[in-house]
Formats: structure tokens, sequence, C-alpha cells
């Protein structure tokens, strides 16, 4: 029987999503100061607006729910869900005032992005855009990389049994330390000292290639944080390819590589336990993965002639690749040199890394390394069981952290998120393939939205079919938040009109 | 023998020019990067604005130019690169500029980056500043909304405050 949500249900779940609302209102204070730095009024203007009508919004749905009910697992998770949806409506307002857009829906298609850290855009005219704006863009990235409700449990949310089922929400399901809060705060913590680090290495690259320092300085604390949170937007039309710089691309690929780690194992190594990556069945699994994706991209890429050195063939392949594999999206090469130059192969290796995706409990999309590994590991454990006697009982173990045996729940569990991956893979694709792209094209793009990774092959621009620009939005969102708590959400919604 | 001779080298002159001055039209960023097979190699003219930054290596310099929506990589002398005063950003629309060099779908040079060595540059207008004027209804927006949330605020402190 499903019991249909009461009052305070929806007043919780109201009470809690604008507490939210409003410490994003309090974040657009960010870039309307840096728009204040550097004289760009208009921006300013639109960002005091965005900022004023989240902190208008959220304040009234607090007064209009406020309750004293406690919060159980389908409300967290239905917050988490809905959270993101109002991100996206308000986080567009001072893209679509810039400008910039053709429509409210391209502003929300990126606002989306963004906090999904996905990376495809429809904004135009990129090269004049404010600084202001540059800084919103990317501070989704941060926002959404991090977890809104992460943001949310740091700066206003006090500690309750509830902050965590809102964290897992947003498909963090490790507790690494024993207090969600703490737990919230400690990935703010390597966070931060790892945008410190690399904004400095950026920027200093920067400056050596030529740029002028404050340039430098901007465009290293943005690439950093879209490398990081795996995202990908960058504050120029040419992706990484305006930097003509191998060691901007090195430095890049170390961040993204760092970005796809799950937090657990940062926090391992940060407490000296260097042993862990070397056994750490997320690693393992994600070198396993690159290095044979790669291999095929390389073998079509030589096949194709595209680049007549080996020196080029690696750095072009190998960057896309990882930026693929991670999430990120970053690219080192035109869109459209993916269908003239790349090949059916190798635009399939790129397919499958975007769809592999990272590690759990980091910033990456897709379906995960560990539920790749996982499903081999039952594959393996089934195939032993049927060559060993009956009375056999077949252990299969794993590393993560610590030593684990592979349970039936554990498979069951990620095998449903992995199906669900390849479904919504597939849903897009068929909606590309609706609109007449080709199979290859769509199941790259759709892939690219659904793991939140953002290289595109051409088909996301302004001029593509409104019915797939909401497609890929709710993709992005699906992925990003990895099915459950949106389950909870239509499972709300579905319980106030059948709910007994 | 001699006349014929004549035509023949006049002719030839002639298809020539026509034929060099047809490669030197401005070639769009999106036909040379979509038609590698076309261009790659090739001497070409291209035209678009400064956007970003002017990046010195050495003697050369990077210098990123703009056409409808796609920018290219120019690798040229820094002297020539010097010439631009006005790069695009947001607040200036940059220098258009006519570039005429080598296009390269995948420079071995510079590790199968697609770029244009440029063998010369015209500069064909400065930029010029580009003005954004402030919506005064954008300024209404904002009181009204911020009168609201005050009032939501004084509201939400009132019903938050602790019962005794």
């Amino acid at each position: 029987m499903i019991f249909k949500p009461t009052a305070d249900d929806y007043k919780l779940i109201g009470l809690y999503t604008g507490k939210l609302t409003v410490a994003l209102g309090l974040i657009k204070f960010i870039p309307a100061i840096t728009s204040l730095f550097f004289r760009e009024w208009n921006t300013m203007l639109d960002f005091l607006i965005g900022a004023v009508a989240c902190i208008a919004l959220g304040l009234f749905l607090q007064i209009l729910c406020k309750t004293k009910k406690d919060m159980d697992w389908a409300h967290g998770l239905t917050v988490a869900a809905l959270s993101w949806v109002i991100a996206m409506f308000m986080g567009a307002i001072p893209l679509y005032l810039s400008g910039h857009f053709t429509s409210y829906i391209d502003a929300c298609f990126d606002a989306m992005s963004g906090f999904a850290t996905t990376g495809l855009i429809l904004i135009q005219d990129i090269d004049h855009i404010s600084h202001g704006l540059n800084m919103w863009r990317h501070l989704t990235m941060f926002i959404g990389g991090q977890g809104i409700v992460v943001i949310g449990l740091t700066l206003l949310v006090k500690g309750t049994a509830g902050a965590y089922r809102m964290f897992v929400g947003e498909a963090r399901e490790e507790k690494i330390l024993p207090n969600v809060i703490q737990t919230a705060r400690f990935i703010w913590y390597v966070s931060l000292t790892y945008l410190i680090l690399g904004t400095l290495s950026l920027t200093a690259i920067g400056i050596i290639e030529g740029m002028p320092p404050l340039r430098a300085f901007l465009h290293g604390i943005w690439i950093f944080i879209a490398a990081f949170d795996t995202g990908g937007f960058t504050p120029q039309s040419q992706n990484i390819i305006y930097y003509h710089s191998f060691p901007y691309e090195i430095v890049t690929m170390i961040i993204m590589v760092l970005g796809t780690m799950n937090f657990a194992l940062h926090y391992a190594l940060w407490s000296g336990n260097r042993k862990e990556i070397r056994k750490n069945i997320e690693i393992i699994s994600l070198v396993i993965t690159t290095s044979g994706l790669f291999a095929i991209a390389a073998a079509s890429l030589k096949a194709s002639g595209a680049y007549s050195g080996v020196a080029s063939m690696f750095r072009r392949g190998f960057y896309q690749i990882i930026s693929a594999h991670s999430g990120t999206g970053y690219s080192t090469i035109y869109a459209s040199q993916f269908l003239t130059d790349w090949g059916p192969l190798a635009m399939f290796a790129i397919t499958l890394a975007m769809a592999f995706g990272g590690s759990l409990s980091s910033t990456a999309g897709g379906i995960k390394a560990m539920r790749i590994a996982t499903f081999f590991k039952a594959v393996r454990q089934d195939a032993r069981k049927i060559m060993s006697p009956a009375a056999t009982i077949v252990i299969e173990k794993f590393h993560h952290i610590k030593d684990l045996v592979l349970e039936e729940k554990f498979v069951r569990n990620s095998m449903i998120i992995l199906l669900c991956y390849v479904i919504m893979y597939f849903v897009g694709t068929i909606a590309g393939m609706c609109y007449g792209y080709p199979l290859d094209q769509s199941m790259f793009e759709s892939t690219s939205a659904a793991a939140n990774v953002g290289l595109s092959c051409g088909i996301t621009t302004p001029a593509m079919p409104t019915l797939l620009k909401v497609i890929y939005i709710i993709q992005m969102w699906f992925g990003r938040l990895e099915f459950i708590s949106i389950f909870a959400l239509i499972g709300f919604i579905i319980a106030r009109f059948r709910g007994k | 023998m001699k006349h014929k001779f004549l035509l023949f080298t006049i002719v030839a002159a002639v298809t020539l020019l026509l034929n060099s001055t047809a490669t030197c039209q401005p070639v769009s960023s999106s036909s040379l990067i979509g038609n590698p097979q076309v261009y790659n190699g090739k001497f070409v003219e291209f035209q678009g604005e400064v956007v970003g930054d002017i990046m010195e290596r050495g003697n050369n310099a990077w210098v990123n130019i703009l056409d409808n929506g796609t920018a290219i990589g120019i690798w040229m002398k820094a002297s020539d690169a010097n010439r631009i005063k006005v790069k695009g950003d947001y607040s200036r629309k940059g220098d258009t500029v006519i570039i005429t060099g080598t296009f390269h779908n995948a420079c071995e040079v510079h590790g199968g980056e697609t770029d244009i060595h440029a063998e010369s540059i015209e500069i064909i207008s400065r930029g010029t500043s580009i003005d954004h004027p402030v919506d005064p209804k954008k300024y209404a927006v904002i009181g009204i909304l911020a009168v609201i949330s005050l009032g939501l605020f004084l509201i939400y402190r009132n019903i938050s405050k602790p019962e005794v």
C-alpha cells in the first residue's frame, strides 16, 4: 500500500528546499562582486536580481512550510532531487539576463549543465562574455560538483539525521567520516586545498605562456574548478585549444584525474595510506578501461591517419580519453573533428569512456568504475560457481579502503544503477535519431549528456530541437543524481494521487 | 611562333592569377575545420576578429582569431602580433584582421593542433569598445525584490523565535 503524503511531508520538503535556495542566492553575490570589481554594471545587476530572487523564494518557502517534522529517507532524497530543479531555474536567471542566450530554455540548459558538471553549452558569443558571468558559469560547476546539499549542509543546515539522507540523495553514498557534516567539511577541505594548488599552477603556466597575470589567474581558477569538478566549462570558445600549451594540458589532465577519484580514496591518501592507490578496485578498474580504450582509439587514429606523428596522436588521443573517462569534457580538438578526423571506432572508444565514467563519491558521472568492476567480479564469481562442485561456497573479494566481500545486495544495487544508465543512454540515442541524427553521433551526444561529460560531436547547438534540449537536461539531472533521489521525487508525486 | 608563345604566356599568366585569387578568398573557420581534405597544408586567407590574449612564445606568438563563432589559433611572428592593438572581450570588439598562411589540420610542429602558420597579417579595421547600457528596469526589479525579501525575512525571524 502507498501512503498518501500529509501536509507536513510537503512542508518538510519545502522547508529544506527553501534553505538550499537561500544558500544559492547568497553564492550569487560572488559573481556580483566580481562584476563590481571589473565595473561590469549590467552583469552585476543581473546577479543581484538573481540573488535577491533566490533569497525571496527561499524565505517564502521556509515561512510557508514551517514544520517540526523529522526527515526520513524519502524526504531527504526528494529534497535533493527538487533542489536541483529549482537551482536550474533560479541559476538560469542571470544567464538569461546576460543576453547570450536565445531562450530561457537555453539558459536552463547551461545552468543544469553547470550544476550537473556536464559542460555541454548553448551559450552564444562566449568570447565576449563578462568576467562576472564566467565566474558564475564556473561556480555552478563548483556548486554542483561539491553538491548543492553539501553546500547547504556546510552553510545553513544544522546536523541532523536528515542531513545524511539529503547527502545520499546527491549520489554521495560514502560517509567518509562518522558525521555527515564532518564529511561535507572534509570534501570542502580537500577541494579548497586543491583549488589553491591547482589555481597557482595554472596561473604560473598561463603567465609563462604569455597571458597577463590577472587573466592568467582568472583562467587558472576557472579552469581548475571545471577540471576538478569534472565539469568542462571554459572561458573561451576554443576550450583548452585556446592556450596552445602542452604544460596546460598536462596540469588539467592531472586535475581531471584528481577530480574523478573517490573522496574516500582522497581521505585514505591524505591520512598517509599511500598503498591504497595500488590496491583500490576503482583505480585498478580505471587504469584497465583507460588503457584498453586508449589502445582502441590509438589504433583507429593510426588507421585513419589523422595524426602523422606518434607524439601528436598520443597527445590528442590520450587527452580526449582522460577527459571523457573522468567525465570532464575538456577538449583539445574541435567538435566536428570527431567526425572528420577520428572516425567511428575512435568515437566509439570515447563514447565508451564517457559511459563508464569515474569513481563513486567523486564529481564524475557515468556508470562508475566500481560498478564496472562489480559487474566483472560478479560474472567471475558466477563462472567459478558453475565450475565448482555444488556444495562449494565461492567468495569474491575486492579492496576499497578495506577488504570487502562481494555481496548479492551490493551486486544487485550496482547492476540496477548500471542498467538505468544504459537505458538512459539508449533513450537519448533514440531521441537523437528521431530528429535525424546518425546513430553514432546520437549515441555520442546522449552518453555525453547522461554521463555528465560535455564532449560534443556537434549536435548540441542553440539550433537543435527544443525537445532534444529538454531530454538532455533531464539526462544531465538523472545522471548527476544517479536516479534514486529522482525516483523518490516521482514516487512522492505518484503517492499524492494514488496513495491512501 | 613568337606570337603564339606570347599568347600562351598571357593566357597562362591570367589563368594563374585567376586561380591564385580564387584560393586567396577568405575561407571560413567552419570550412577549414570541416574540410581538412581540401585545406590541409594549403595556403589560405582567413579573416576574423582577434579575441582573448596574444600569447608571445619567443620570437613568435599565438593569436586566436574568431570567425562566425569558431576561433582558430594563428602562429605568427611576435612583431606581426604587436601590430594588433585591440583584443576582443566583454567590453571591446577586437581588431579585424586578414591572415594569409598555411592551414594545418593537425600541425606536427604543435602537437597535432589545428592552426594556421601566418605569412602575413593585414589589419582591416581597428577594434572598438562595446557599450553595455544599463536597463533602468533592472534597478526597479532589484528594489521590488529587495523590499519583498526584507519583509519575508522579518516574518521569518518572527516565526522562528523560540517559543517561551
